[in-house]
């Protein structure tokens, strides 16, 4: 049998006897570590932006800000964020149908706004 | 009910897993990447009931995930159910054309999981009752009724080859708007009862088959979609820029059944004699219930049973 990583471990669930508290406090413990991750991925994202703006960066930094925008977008709105969610969703859609990296200019509005929501929820996580 | 889960968001991945318990889904194996997946599938001991794929994962993506579990021959019927964000019609099609059965969209939403995962359960135990039925009949020494005249027949090896129901989940998916590219065209065998009475089963299911590869080979494009409903029944399900195409479906797919003809007299089996529907759209009257659209065209092949029955003399 294969080991679980730490990681593994930590996504399997516990007893369902501990009940709906529990599973409020499982997703309280996923949300403190999406915040937790949220200023990295602040800092990634427009890392990859100031180097598609000065025409240094390629697909790999679109692909890079598509795959955050991605994963914000599939867990922000069920973790009580749903304009990040909806930001984020817009983002990756505008991402993933640019075909070059010159196709950036149409898609940069979005991930602006998706920026500036990381930035206010942040903000307001304190 | 086991289920693997396979996301490379580990966030992602324990909420799903959290939602899943809530709803009673507490079998729950998960996986960060598709590397790891096949690994646990590999060294499964009682293998998997049920996998939720995340299609966008760097390294190996989930739709390349999906082509080699159902490559796996413990895993070609399994329910594959495809995760994802991206509600893209292209998504979609490589997705069903790859093995899916069904389809999540991002972000979490308890009633359709629960809705989707209670269909996979319904499938889970109507193929457990028909395995038990055949193990029963065929214990008592009669293989060649093991498949019963109105039961599904895997499509896998056919080009195109999906399961019904894979189809109408593919209809739900894309949703009104993106419905309405694609076209459905029945196919009916006329004789598929005989058939079935005189020569059995096996012989009528290799016979089906027989069509299923014509109808493949007659539709030249990568993009279809072909389903047996069981009785003698086909729908295509085809992109509606391939309409015209269609039109000479049936005297086409009479020109390759004609090829079979020799095999078939020396065996003393009857060919399969074919009628090919008119093409029917997605319209709003159909598409919120897709099954309408599969039996719309199903209806109009049997229709044409009597004036355009193709014989292959």
């Amino acid at each position: 049998m294969l080991s679980r990583s730490p990681l593994e471990q930590s996504l399997v669930p516990e007893p369902a006897r501990q009940g709906f508290v529990d599973m409020q406090r499982r997703v309280e413990d996923i949300r403190r570590r999406f915040l937790d991750r949220l200023p990295d991925r602040y800092y990634q994202i427009t890392t990859l932006c100031r180097a598609l703006d000065s025409g240094q960066g390629g697909a790999e930094a679109i692909d890079g800000i598509a795959e955050r925008a991605h994963k914000i977008a599939g867990v922000a709105d069920t973790l009580g964020y749903p304009e990040l969610g909806a930001r984020s969703a817009v983002a990756d859609r505008s991402l993933s149908e640019m075909r070059t990296a010159r196709d950036w200019e149409n898609a940069r509005p979005a991930v602006r706004a998706l920026v500036d929501e990381i930035a206010r929820t942040i903000r307001q996580s304190g | 009910m086991r289920i693997l889960a396979v996301d490379d968001d580990p966030d992602f991945l324990a909420l799903f897993v959290n939602a899943l318990d809530g709803m009673g889904y507490t079998d729950v194996t998960t996986a960060l990447s598709g590397q790891r997946a096949i690994d646990l599938i590999e060294d499964s001991q009682f293998g998997f009931e049920c996998l939720i794929l995340d299609i966008k994962m760097p390294e190996m993506s989930g739709i390349d995930l999906c082509k080699i579990i159902r490559a796996h021959p413990d895993y070609a019927e399994v329910p594959i159910v495809m995760n994802t964000a991206m509600a893209e019609k292209r998504y979609i099609d490589d997705a069903f054309a790859a093995g899916a059965t069904d389809y999540l969209t991002k972000p979490i939403d308890e009633v359709e999981i629960r809705s989707r995962l209670g269909m996979v359960q319904l499938l889970i135990k109507e193929r457990l009752r028909a395995d038990l039925s055949n193990q029963t009949v065929g214990g008592s020494g009669s293989a060649s009724h093991s498949i019963g005249f109105y039961d599904s027949i895997p499509m896998k090896r056919i080009d195109g080859g999906i399961d019904v129901l894979a189809m109408e989940n593919y209809l739900n998916a894309l949703g009104i708007f993106r419905a309405l590219s694609v076209i459905a065209v029945g196919v009916h065998v006329s004789n598929a009862r005989e058939i079935y009475d005189l020569e059995g089963g096996a012989v009528f299911a290799e016979a089906m088959l027989d069509v299923a590869t014509c109808i493949s080979d007659c539709l030249p494009f990568s993009a279809k979609m072909i389903a047996y409903k069981g009785g003698g029944e086909f729908v295509c399900l085809l992109p509606k820029q391939r309409e015209r195409e269609c039109l000479a479906l049936g005297d086409t797919l009479l020109g390759f059944m004609t090829e079979f003809q020799r095999l078939y007299d020396d065996m003393e089996v009857r060919l399969p004699v074919v009628s090919v529907g008119t093409v029917v759209s997605c319209r709003a009257t159909n598409i919120t219930n897709p099954t309408r659209l599969i039996n719309e065209a199903i209806r109009s092949a049997k229709e044409n049973e009597v004036k355009d029955a193709r014989y292959a003399f």
